[in-house]
């Protein structure tokens, strides 16, 4: 019965909130953007010729300090060049770096790419220390908007199984396999809207609008924090993404909007 | 012991209650099974449940502009405020023309500046050119 308690626990812990980071997580969150997909992809490249230059380095670093210890050898040589050593030793890192640098790029202008014609367009507006949330893409004037704020539940209140310090009171619902325009801004200091598991960190500067664009492949909760310091409760103002199947995201979008343009 | 001979807890198995050497278990009396834990989804699924008007969403906003093909998207929207006021400038205010602009400066601009802009045209301070 124990056993069976702490397995449940272990798999309630561990595998329960899949889209935010875990205890004693080393790698990356699953992907739920092709974008993320490609940082992954890029740091598994990398990490090829990493693992190559370390051990190679390593050996010559550990021959060296055999080979020329000062009792085995105690006369120093006196090499001072050798051509053919120091082209190899030019010529060869340089295409190891080209061959890092080329999906690196290629990596770099895609996540640049502005998408041509994104299916909606959402507003992230940081605030001192919350979020605000603008889906303005269904109004017909400048004062109805389905607006609202995001704020994190206070560490005292989670439910079971809500994550502390990541789960919010208003989540940003967004429909999967559709793109998506997020307009980010902020109306006091700088913040940044993160979400790891979809590849984008944005920074939320006041007086400016940045675009990111994100497409979730798949439906989920996903979350992030702040990633810019923006004062004393730069902690606790969390992002909180959910993905729904476009149905889904219809019906929700338009039962906000019901009761607002009753009001209206 | 056989997985199908197990009634209720360890000790009871299904032959012994047949013949009569053991009393089955009592069965559970109300109340003492708790409620399963509310799950956030739960009200979502509820929410749906109950038939609504179905309103058509569209989705559809401002589509990406090649002046600016940039992350910085800030002009994107001023210019597209101002393209909306110079053309109920020249159409008239109810032109059909028009409102595509005003769908497309809506999605991208902040609603706060959308209000503080909209103060300073009817105050005739915009400085923008309109």
């Amino acid at each position: 019965m124990k056993i069976q308690m702490i397995v449940r626990e272990w798999l309630f812990f561990t595998i329960a909130p899949c889209d935010a980071a875990e205890p004693w997580q080393l790698g990356f969150q699953d992907a739920a953007t092709p974008m993320m997909q490609g940082i992954i992809d890029l740091h598994h490249d990398i990490f090829f010729f990493l693992i190559l230059i370390l051990v190679f380095v390593s050996w010559i670093l550990v021959r060296a300090l055999w080979h020329f210890h000062y009792k085995k050898n105690p006369i120093p040589q006196r090499i001072v060049h050798g051509t053919t050593i120091e082209i190899i030793r030019t010529i060869f890192p340089s295409i190891i770096l080209m061959f890092i640098a080329i999906p690196s790029f290629a990596l770099l202008y895609s996540m640049d790419e502005v998408v041509v014609d994104p299916a909606i367009t959402i507003k992230a507006i940081g605030h001192q220390w919350y979020r605000t949330y603008e889906y303005s893409d269904y109004n017909s004037s400048d004062e109805q908007s389905l607006t609202f704020d995001s704020y994190m539940i206070p560490e005292d209140d989670p439910e079971l199984g809500q994550s502390r310090l990541l789960e919010v009171d208003n989540r940003v619902v967004v429909p999967a396999k559709t793109h998506i325009r997020i307009i980010v801004t902020s109306a006091d200091v700088l913040h940044s809207w993160a979400v790891p598991s979809s590849g984008v960190k944005c920074d939320a500067v006041p007086g400016r609008l940045n675009q990111t664009s994100i497409l979730v492949q798949r439906e989920g909760v996903y979350y992030g924090q702040c990633s810019e310091i923006c004062g004393t409760n730069h902690a606790f103002m969390p992002i909180v993404v959910e993905a729904v199947s476009r149905k889904d995201y219809g019906s929700r979008v338009s039962n906000q909007l019901i009761p607002q343009t009753g009001e209206a | 012991m056989n997985q199908n001979d197990v009634v209720q807890g360890d000790n009871l198995t299904l032959s012994e209650v047949i013949t009569g050497k053991q009393a089955p278990d009592p069965a559970h009396e109300y109340g003492t099974v708790s409620p399963p834990p509310s799950s956030p989804d739960q009200s979502y699924r509820n929410e749906d449940e109950v038939p609504q008007p179905n309103v058509e969403i569209e989705l559809k906003t401002a589509p990406g502009d090649w002046r600016f093909p940039v992350q910085n998207q800030t002009r994107h929207c001023y210019t597209r405020y101002l393209e909306y006021h110079r053309c109920i400038k020249e159409k008239g205010k109810d032109d059909p023309a028009c409102e595509k602009f005003a769908r497309y400066y809506r999605s991208l601009c902040p609603l706060e500046w959308i209000q503080r802009w909209n103060e300073q045209v009817e105050q005739g301070t915009f400085p923008g050119p309109i």
